[in-house]
Order: C-alpha cells, then sequence, then structure tokens
C-alpha cells in the first residue's frame, strides 16, 4: 500500500513542474506590466523602475524562475499585483472555500443521482426509462455550463422566481441550487452513461446467477455484487470531471455572481496579476493530481484484484 | 496495399458509408433534428448579410426591445438587432471552428506521425509531453494561451508580426482566438494518429514497401497518411465542437473576439448582466450556441459509429 502510494506521487511531480515551467514562461511572454492599469495616467518610468525593483520583476528571468519556484515550495506565491494589500496566499485562504463548497457539492450530487439513475437504467428493460437517461446524458455531455446556468437561471429565477439569479448565501440556501446543478450535470451524465454500462456488463456474469440461485434479495445482489463490481469504472469519471468542474466554476460564479475563486481568476487573468495566475493554476494543477491520486488509491480499496497486483 | 486503402480508392468504402449513413437519418429523427438545425445555422452564418438589420448599427430609440415583428429576437442594449448578431456570431464561430480545426488536425497529424513512425527517444519525448499536457485542464490553458497571444497581436505593429498584427485586427479579433485553438487543440488528434501509424508501421506491405526502396516520406505519403484518414474524421467530430464551445467560453471571459464583434460568448456575458429585466439577451445566444453543440455531438456520434478506428481496423483483418 505505502508503495503504490508513494510511487504515484513522485509521478506526479514532473507533471507539476512541467506545468510550473509553461505557465510561469506564458504568463512572463505576455506583454503589458501589472502596472498598466492601475491608473489612467502612466506612471514615471522611475517609480515603475522602483516597483519593479521592489518586485524582482527586473531579474533576469532564470532568476526571477528560480526564486518563485523555492517560494512555491514553501507556499509563498508572493503578493498580488493588483490588490497589493494580500498575498496569494490570502486570496486563496478568502475566495477558494467557497468553490470549494460548490464544487464539491456538485460532484457529491452527480455521485449520488448518478449511481442510482444509471443502475434503473441498466436493469429497467422499459424503453421509456432508457430513452430518458439517453437525452439526459446527451444533454448533459453537450451543454455548456454557461448555457445550462443561463437557462437554469431565466427558467427558476426570473420565470417561476423560485431561487434568487444573483449572489451566494452559503451552501445550503436557495442561491445554491442553480449553481450547483449546473456544474453537476456533465459528470451526472458521464456518471449515469459509465455506471449503465458497467452494470450491464456485470449483470450477465456468472457469480450473479449463482447469487439469485442461492436466493439472496435482488437488493442485496444489485448493491453488493453488481453495484461493487460496476463502480470501478464510474469513480474514474470523478477523477476526469474534477478539472471540468474546476473550469466550469469559472462561468457559473461569474454568471450567477458567486465570490468564488473562479470568477477572481477570471478577473486577475485581465489584470495580468501573474502571481495570481501561477498560484491559481499550480493550486489547481496540484489539485487535479491529488483528485486523481486519490481516484488511484480507491482502485486499491475497491478492487481486491489490484490490491492482489501490487502485493505480489 | 490493405483492403481498406483499396475500399478508399475504388469507392467502394465511401458508397457504403454513405448508403450507412442515409439509413441513419431515416430512422434516427435526432440525427435528422440534428442535421436541419446545422443546416439552419450554416445558413443563417451564409446569408447573414442579406439580414434587414445590421449586426452593428445601434439605434438608440429601441433599446432592449422584446421580440417584436420587426426585430423577430429583439434588439440589445444598444439596439442592435439580436438575429442579426447572432447570424454574425454564427460566422465567427464556424470560421473560428474550421480554421481551428485545419489547424490543430495538422498539427496532431504531424506530430502523431513521426512520433510514431521515428520511434524510440524521440517518440517517448513527445508522449510524454503530450500526456502531461492532458493532465492539464484544456480551458485553464487556452485561457493562458489567449493572454498571450492576445497581448502579442493587439499591441503596435513591429517587426516580423507585422502583418499578423493587420490580420488581427481586420479579424477582429478572431486570429487571436483561432491561433490559440489550434495551438492548444491537437493532442487528441496526435494520440489517435500515433496509435494508428503504430499499428500500421509493421504491416508487411509496408515492409516490403521499404525493401523495394521506397523512402520513408514515400512510405508515410503514399501508405500510412491515407490509412489515418478514418481516425483524422474521428478526431474531427472531437476537434469541431470543442473549438466552439472554447470560442465562445474565452470571448465570454473577455479574451476571445474583440467587441463590436459579435460573439455568442461575449453575447451570453453581457446578458447576463440585465438577466433581471430582459432575459431574452441572454436565452437567445445560450441556445443558439447549446443547439449547435448538441447537434455537432449528435451528428459526431453517428459519424464515429460509422467511422469508428476499431471498427476500421476489424475490416482490414
Amino acid at each position: 500500500m505505502l508503495s503504490y502510494f508513494c510511487k504515484r506521487l513522485l509521478a506526479g511531480i514532473p507533471t507539476l513542474l512541467i506545468s510550473f515551467t509553461l505557465v510561469f514562461f506564458i504568463a512572463h511572454a505576455t506583454p503589458g506590466s501589472p502596472w498598466d492599469s492601475s491608473s489612467n495616467r502612466p506612471l514615471e518610468p522611475a517609480v515603475k523602475a522602483r516597483l519593479d525593483a521592489k518586485y524582482h520583476l527586473d531579474d533576469p528571468l532564470y532568476v526571477q524562475y528560480v526564486d518563485y519556484l523555492a517560494g512555491a515550495l514553501r507556499g509563498d506565491f508572493g503578493p498580488s499585483f493588483r490588490d497589493r494589500t494580500k498575498s496569494v496566499a490570502d486570496i486563496v485562504a478568502q475566495f477558494l472555500p467557497v468553490s470549494l463548497k460548490l464544487g464539491g457539492a456538485a460532484m457529491l450530487l452527480a455521485v449520488l443521482l448518478g449511481l442510482p439513475f444509471g443502475a434503473l437504467a441498466a436493469l429497467s428493460r422499459h424503453p421509456a426509462v432508457d430513452g430518458a437517461i439517453r437525452v439526459i446524458s446527451t444533454l448533459g455531455i453537450s451543454m455548456p455550463t454557461y448555457v445550462v446556468t443561463s437557462i437554469l437561471i431565466v427558467a427558476f429565477g426570473v420565470g417561476l422566481g423560485w431561487v434568487p439569479t444573483f449572489g451566494w448565501k452559503g451552501l445550503f440556501s436557495a442561491s445554491s441550487l442553480v449553481p450547483v446543478f449546473s456544474l453537476a450535470l456533465a459528470p451526472l451524465a458521464a456518471v449515469i452513461r459509465c455506471f449503465r454500462t458497467s452494470m450491464l456488463e456485470v449483470m450477465n456474469l456468472d457469480f450473479i446467477r449463482t447469487a439469485r440461485a442461492k436466493g439472496l434479495r435482488p437488493m442485496t445482489i444489485i448493491v453488493h455484487h453488481m453495484g461493487r463490481n460496476a463502480l470501478i469504472p464510474a469513480v474514474t469519471v470523478v477523477g476526469a470531471y474534477t478539472s471540468y468542474i474546476l473550469v466550469g466554476s469559472f462561468f457559473v460564479e461569474s454568471i450567477a455572481g458567486i465570490p468564488g475563486f473562479g470568477r477572481y481568476f477570471v478577473l486577475a487573468v485581465a489584470a495580468r496579476d501573474y502571481p495570481v495566475i501561477i498560484g491559481t493554476t499550480l493550486i489547481y494543477a496540484l489539485f487535479v493530481i491529488v483528485i486523481n491520486l486519490i481516484v488511484d488509491l480507491s482502485y486499491y480499496l475497491l478492487d481486491p484484484r489490484v490490491r492482489t497486483e501490487h502485493a505480489r | 496495399m490493405s483492403t481498406l486503402d483499396a475500399d478508399y480508392r475504388n469507392g467502394g468504402g465511401a458508397t457504403r458509408h454513405a448508403w450507412h449513413l442515409g439509413r441513419q437519418i431515416v430512422h434516427n429523427p435526432g440525427l435528422t433534428a440534428s442535421l436541419a438545425f446545422l443546416v439552419l445555422i450554416v445558413g443563417l452564418a451564409i446569408l447573414a448579410p442579406l439580414l434587414p438589420y445590421d449586426a452593428y448599427r445601434q439605434d438608440v430609440l429601441h433599446r432592449n426591445e422584446l421580440p417584436t415583428l420587426q426585430h423577430w429576437l429583439g434588439t440589445d442594449e444598444l439596439g442592435r438587432d439580436v438575429l442579426a448578431r447572432i447570424a454574425v456570431g454564427a460566422r465567427v464561430s464556424l470560421v473560428v471552428a474550421v480554421a481551428t480545426t485545419l489547424i490543430a488536425i495538422a498539427i496532431g497529424v504531424m506530430v502523431g506521425t513521426i512520433s510514431a513512425y521515428l520511434g524510440g527517444v524521440t517518440d517517448s519525448i513527445v508522449m510524454r509531453f503530450v500526456d502531461s499536457m492532458y493532465a492539464f485542464p484544456e480551458t485553464l490553458f487556452a485561457i493562458l494561451m489567449a493572454a498571450l497571444v492576445k497581448g502579442q497581436l493587439s499591441g503596435e505593429a513591429n517587426g516580423f508580426l507585422a502583418p499578423l498584427v493587420e490580420a488581427y485586427r481586420l479579424s477582429g479579433g478572431m486570429l487571436g482566438v483561432l491561433l490559440t485553438l489550434g495551438l492548444t487543440g491537437w493532442l487528441t488528434t496526435s494520440r489517435l494518429v500515433r496509435s494508428q501509424v503504430l499499428s500500421l508501421k509493421h504491416a508487411e506491405y509496408v515492409l516490403a514497401c521499404r525493401l523495394s526502396g521506397a523512402s520513408d516520406w514515400f512510405i508515410i505519403r503514399t501508405h500510412l497518411l491515407p490509412n489515418t484518414i478514418p481516425v483524422i474524421l474521428v478526431a474531427v467530430t472531437l476537434v469541431v465542437p470543442n473549438a466552439i464551445l472554447l470560442e465562445a467560453g474565452l470571448s465570454f471571459i473577455g479574451i476571445g473576439v474583440d467587441p463590436p464583434t459579435p460573439s455568442w460568448g461575449t453575447m451570453i456575458a453581457t446578458g447576463a448582466q440585465s438577466i433581471q429585466s430582459y432575459p431574452h439577451l441572454l436565452i437567445c445566444p445560450a441556445l443558439a450556441i447549446g443547439l449547435t453543440l448538441l447537434s455537432l455531438n449528435v451528428i459526431g456520434d453517428a459519424l464515429r459509429d460509422i467511422f469508428d478506428p476499431a471498427l476500421a481496423g476489424a475490416q482490414k483483418a
């Protein structure tokens, strides 16, 4: 277990380093200085030079790269250029929790709704159920997040007046319904599709027939025998859709007016706030890698075959 | 020469594929509706200049109007006709989709073919790079690239970039978007092409060709590339909707197409600001892009059923 864990952890390091290097150089090759947008009047050259010196922007690029990497390893991404009273770490601490709650709730909803619906689609021979589920999953996979959010807000916020159209009053309020559901739709569709396929595959295997023959209750067979075997492909979906939810939060938070990290990132790109852009991107990349690691480890727990393979 | 190759040459495969597609259209109402909607959108894009209203003409007396007989989809916050703007937005989306696909497929085919054909260290390095790019959220990368490309091209014209800067200005920022998406969208294509070339490169007819003294370029050109065509078609069905999705996403954030050029993404972003009073400004562009992507996905599914690489491999055996 431990060696498997360490191996997977080490494999993530080159990916992170490549991400860091790529983001660092792209951000620096982008023209426009962070001091441009602070005022309509151009800064005095002397003032600009002082600012550059204060933030080490006048060092050679490779020195900046090494400095920044060293800082990032200690969790220090420097001060934000746009909001100079805050460090990137402060901004993350302030804005990330909202986005994490939103994204976590969306993923949970996708799994909790997706598994029963996927099983239902596999077990039900009724063409209407199968058809309805196929329509939902096609819609979920094709419709971009910003379209789903827009339509839901207009329908339920403006048209019916059931939910507020703008703002955020915490996860357990009506204001989170539309954002959470619009983020959850695509992963939900994927979980349904995936779980349906793998349930259909497991359904006709010999051990299921044995379980039926020895008189186990149908629910026990579905949950313990079929469900557990069909779970692994569905868990993969969670890993694959993590970055989808992260990116979806840019649009959902912007449209629904949620003060989260996604909306902050969109504003930071426009303002060329390098430390925030690099910090955010790295945190997102790290997040995706960690989630995929957890998904890999969950195979280890869910599937005895993986365990024996690595025990050897 | 493989049977598949022969099929393509004598047209037998093409006829069969067309027949298969025809049968699907008759039996699948979803596919028919999707094709019809796509024809509508393409028609709208082509006929955009013939519409009675100009997409850029502002009319302060008729701002934020709900749909009327004069303005079928209403007018926006500057009194511009929404239908005309959706039509021009369709042009932007389609041009970006086609150009992006050409760039992405060209890069993907080149990288995939070279990587698979040379093999060894080149292949390892290239594929390790592609793998780590996969770990990186694509939209995030597109946003960074768009900021870079836009920054480089939207400034003063200088040096070798001067013609590009001019073209960028004339295209209303479209050039930046399609360069960005072309440069970020080739990963899937390169993987698909690579695996196809890998499976073919040790085929007996390729070996025979090499023994008879053919050059690498000749083998790639006459045997390997034609056999990647089904895979490339599959890649196209994936790249096109993705390009439209990302273009609208970038424009939504404000680093895509420059205003006043209409883009569905920009229209959604501005529509979202007046959602309470004028929901039609949000719903019209959202439905336009949503239904376009839905249609493209349905058609893509049908095409992938026909050109599936696994199926193509089975035909060969």
